[in-house]
């Protein structure tokens, strides 16, 4: 009990002082005028209305388009068997684990002003699209982000409900539409529910693709918070926003809990072996549509990746250079777009980016192990059944509210951090924190007695069982749950965006600020560093799913 | 040879086992059978060195290694749930043994390619254990106990999370196996069956002590008591009495000699009862039920207060239910008496 305690400490210490220390300041903020002015405000202030109803608008549409995108994919996924259907998982999941800025800058590369498609309009001599900064621009980021969610998790579920209850149904007389109605829906209904409530938090709390790709006409609560602090300094109410943010995600979050706590193992776990598709016309139909869906989540990343290695125009500075392959936006990352002091060159961004990464690493681990090896033992005290919530919460919390958090609680005595360096990596620390725990959990589990005495009866002396089995094990995992932290910490980009000093953008910070210049080079620069972006994140999360190690014997 | 004398153990007061004494020959096939919480895992991880007894000896050859770390036992166990390492595929498994007993890598390579051929995986070396089958798992687990060339090998429930038609295949397998290789061998097992058919002999676990050891056949000829005779899922279990030299029983009175009077539970053999008056005592009944099972016909006739279960040659020829029949018997044969103290 005593070591218990002498571990939970420093992880207790960090949540109180950098989560609920800062969460209670925006509570003790928006209530500085007692409890009537602010309840007042939020019951009679139609602009805050508005950004509620937006914000749950974009959410409720984006969701419904998810589901419109996904149910058919999960069907065919689930259902039938076809070439590339591994592949088309795997791709679907990319976009997933990319920094919201990175994918704003994808949709740019291909649809922006500059972007493929409309170089290509105004090379014919056509108008180009305007798609940047408009409410499909949002629609279509958030359906390309979530698709994925649909995908496992009602797909997964669908795969393992045994097709001969449906068989059973149709001799019992039902036609396609009844069987799918009265058999096929009310067994999905979990999976299918808590995915739709998973997609709407994602879309509810989402912030740089409203951002950058929607702009200032659209406000949601997050981004209404972060114009109240960043141009408007009014905290009071974006105290009281975030307040509202904090209370809608945390009731979003209980009920998700409670929804996928419900989708326990259908009856059938072994997947039967499943059919090709049988008439023609059904086959050419699905083709069409999986090579369409897999072109949507390929094309943007394809073409940002192409973008940023392409001249389409030539720039005022360099009229002499001719459109084609270049590498000349690489060649310019260490220069300084604008030289003022809101901007710095590409190439010290990626400094930053990674000198907070290593740092968000260490005390992520730091904090981390020592928790994870609690809530790993088999015999769970009260205080460690007590850390375990606890822990999860940052993960409930949109990262707005905590940089907000952060603004107002650690500006002043006795947290003075105002400008600190170590701002930024303790945010990320706490947005990453919940991944950490949740990767290396599992694993410290899965050292289980067993497998030391499987080694010690073959004839390993103790020595030789920490270093065959322990630290490989152990060791595996604390590099997922780093690299977790890493990809994490590179693209953050909500709580950044509030605290970072201006003079140090990390990746994420100045391609929004690049993106949001005229000229080619900017441009240019902003593909170059959302490709390295890219790169850096996707490769850290294919590095921890090559790294991960299935269980075997726990059946 | 394994030699176990008065081995104790106890965990939190509660007695697992209390004064095991047992001797394992040496190519001899040993199965402990017991129903769960008799102690036969926590024998096993004692022989195997990984749990220490509260007292008595163990003794391989004469040694005493009751102290002797599993390291150095030079014993090879394979874990119910297999144990597999997911970090190292199936060659790096059966390899483990072999690295830590420090042979070379040539040798290495032959033998683990040698012992996956025995257990029938020729070329899974690379092949992630993950991945594998239940079946292929429980293979690559023998597999890595074999390789070593163990002194003594023990399996804990070896086939206990397979399917039945998995089991049959394994078990007929496993026990061509460890005939082959002339392994000195226990074999922890629930299932009777299992155990039969794999083991020279059989030593049932009962709360902490022996109820009886000895060949399969003798098991099932003479079990030693009551308990035995349950656990072994014998029928026609009747409590009974001796009063003079008369067995007093449900299904009815008969001579018997050499009996001190008391209260018992005696054993009437379903095989051993025959249909028509040919024996030394006869008795009668109504059929009350009866079951084709192709080899042989199984019924219940009513004699007096007992109902008793028959199996009978399927060239039986059976009266419809509800009729009457002859039932006859050998006592010396067919009767097994238990006293009840």
């Amino acid at each position: 009990m005593r070591r218990a305690l002498a571990l939970a400490l420093l992880p207790l210490l960090f949540l109180a002082m950098f989560y609920f220390y800062p969460l209670g300041s925006i509570f003790a903020l928006s209530f500085e005028r007692g409890w009537q002015p602010a309840l007042q405000q939020l019951l009679t202030d139609s602009s805050i209305h508005r950004v509620l109803g937006f914000t749950l608008w974009q959410a409720i549409l984006s969701t419904l388009l998810t589901l419109a995108l996904g149910l058919p994919a999960a069907y065919l996924l689930a259902r039938y068997e076809f070439p590339g259907k591994r592949w088309l998982r795997v791709v679907s999941g990319v976009p997933f684990v990319l920094p919201t800025l990175v994918v704003a800058a994808a949709f740019n590369a291909v649809l922006g002003p500059r972007g493929w498609f409309n170089q290509a309009l105004i090379a014919i001599g056509q108008q180009p699209l305007e798609f940047i900064n408009t409410f499909t621009a949002i629609l279509v980021a958030h359906v390309f982000y979530n698709t994925t969610i649909v995908l496992r998790m009602v797909g997964d579920f669908w795969s393992r409900l045994s097709p001969r209850i449906e068989q059973a149904a149709s001799t019992l007389g039902a036609n396609g539409w009844r069987v799918f109605t009265r058999v096929t829906l009310p067994m999905l209904a979990p999976a299918l529910a808590a995915a739709a409530l998973l997609v709407f938090i994602f879309n509810f709390t989402s912030f740089g693709v409203i951002l950058v790709l929607g702009g200032p006409r659209f406000a949601t609560l997050e981004t209404e918070i972060y114009y109240q602090t960043i141009a408007l300094f009014n905290l009071p109410t974006a105290g009281l926003l975030a307040l509202l943010q904090l209370l809608c995600t945390l009731a979003l979050t209980v009920v998700y809990t409670r929804l996928s706590a419900r989708l326990s193992r259908p009856v059938e776990q072994r997947a039967p072996r499943l059919p090709a598709l049988r008439t023609q016309p059904a086959r050419w139909l699905s083709a069409l549509f999986l090579a369409a869906l897999a072109l949507f989540f390929v094309a943007p990343l394809g073409g940002l990746a192409a973008r940023s290695v392409t001249r389409l125009e030539t720039d005022r500075r360099q009229e002499a250079a001719a459109p084609g392959f270049t590498l000349d936006y690489y060649r310019a990352l260490g220069e300084d777009p604008r030289n003022n002091i809101f901007f710095a060159p590409p190439l010290r961004a990626i400094q930053t980016s990674l000198v907070y990464a290593g740092a968000t690493v260490a005390l992520a681990l730091l904090i981390g192990l020592p928790a994870s090896w609690l809530l790993a033992q088999q015999e769970r005290s009260r205080l460690v059944r007590f850390l375990d919530p606890l822990l999860m919460l940052p993960l409930g919390t949109s990262s707005l509210t905590l940089g907000l958090g952060f603004i107002v609680a650690l500006n002043t005595p006795p947290l003075d951090l105002r400008a600190s360096p170590v701002l930024v990596p303790l945010a990320h620390t706490l947005v990453a924190l919940p991944f950490v725990v949740r990767s290396l959990v599992p694993a410290l589990r899965s050292i289980r007695p067993r497998l030391r005495q499987a080694a010690a009866v073959l004839g390993a002396a103790p020595a030789q069982v920490l270093r065959s089995i322990d630290v490989p094990l152990v060791g595996r995992a604390l590099l997922a749950a780093a690299l977790f932290a890493f990809a994490i910490s590179v693209g953050e980009f909500g709580a950044t965006a509030l605290i970072a000093r201006p003079e140090y953008p990390t990746m994420p910070v100045l391609i929004y600020r690049l993106l949001a210049q005229p000229g080619a080079l900017t441009y240019g620069q902003a593909m170059a560093l959302s490709t390295l972006l890219m790169l850096f994140t996707g490769g850290g999360m294919l590095l921890i799913e090559r790294l991960r190690i299935a269980d075997v014997g726990e059946f | 040879m394994l030699e176990l004398r008065n081995i104790t153990k106890r965990y939190d007061g509660k007695v697992v086992l209390a004064g095991i004494d047992l001797r394992v020959e040496s190519g001899e096939v040993l199965a402990l059978l017991g129903p769960s919480g008799s102690g036969k895992s926590t024998l096993l991880s004692i022989v195997a060195g990984l749990e220490t007894p509260d007292s008595g000896q163990v003794l391989w050859d004469g040694v005493d290694v009751t102290h002797t770390p599993p390291h150095r036992r030079g014993f090879g166990l394979m874990f119910q749930d297999y144990a597999l390492f997911p970090h190292r595929d199936v060659f790096g498994n059966v390899a483990f043994g072999l690295q830590m007993a420090g042979q070379d890598a040539e040798q290495i390579t032959a033998r683990v390619s040698e012992v996956l051929h025995l257990v029938g995986l020729d070329g899974f070396e690379p092949r992630d254990v993950t991945s594998l089958s239940g079946g292929e798992q429980q293979r690559v687990a023998l597999a890595r106990a074999l390789a070593p060339a163990p002194r003594l090998l023990m399996l804990d429930e070896p086939l206990g999370s397979l399917d039945r038609a998995l089991r049959t295949r394994l078990l007929t397998q496993l026990g061509e196996i460890l005939k082959a290789q002339q392994l000195t061998s226990l074999y922890v097992t629930h299932d009777q069956e299992e155990a039969y058919a794999i083991a020279d002999r059989v030593a049932i676990l009962n709360a902490g002590h022996f109820a009886q050891i000895g060949p399969p056949e003798q098991l099932y000829r003479q079990p030693a008591s009551e308990f035995v005779a349950r656990f072994l899922g014998m029928q026609n279990l009747f409590a009974a009495r001796i009063e003079g030299e008369q067995l007093r029983a449900p299904f009815g009175s008969l001579p018997i000699a050499g009996q001190p009077a008391g209260e018992v539970t005696v054993l009437l053999r379903p095989d051993s009862l025959h249909l028509g008056a040919g024996g030394q005592y006869s008795v009668q009944g109504a059929l009350q039920r009866k079951q084709f099972r192709g080899s042989q016909w199984l019924a219940e006739v009513a004699v007096k207060d007992a109902v008793l279960a028959l199996e009978l040659p399927s060239s039986a020829q059976l009266p419809a239910v509800g009729e009457t029949l002859e039932l006859s018997f050998d006592p010396a044969q067919a009767l097994r008496i238990f006293r009840n103290d």
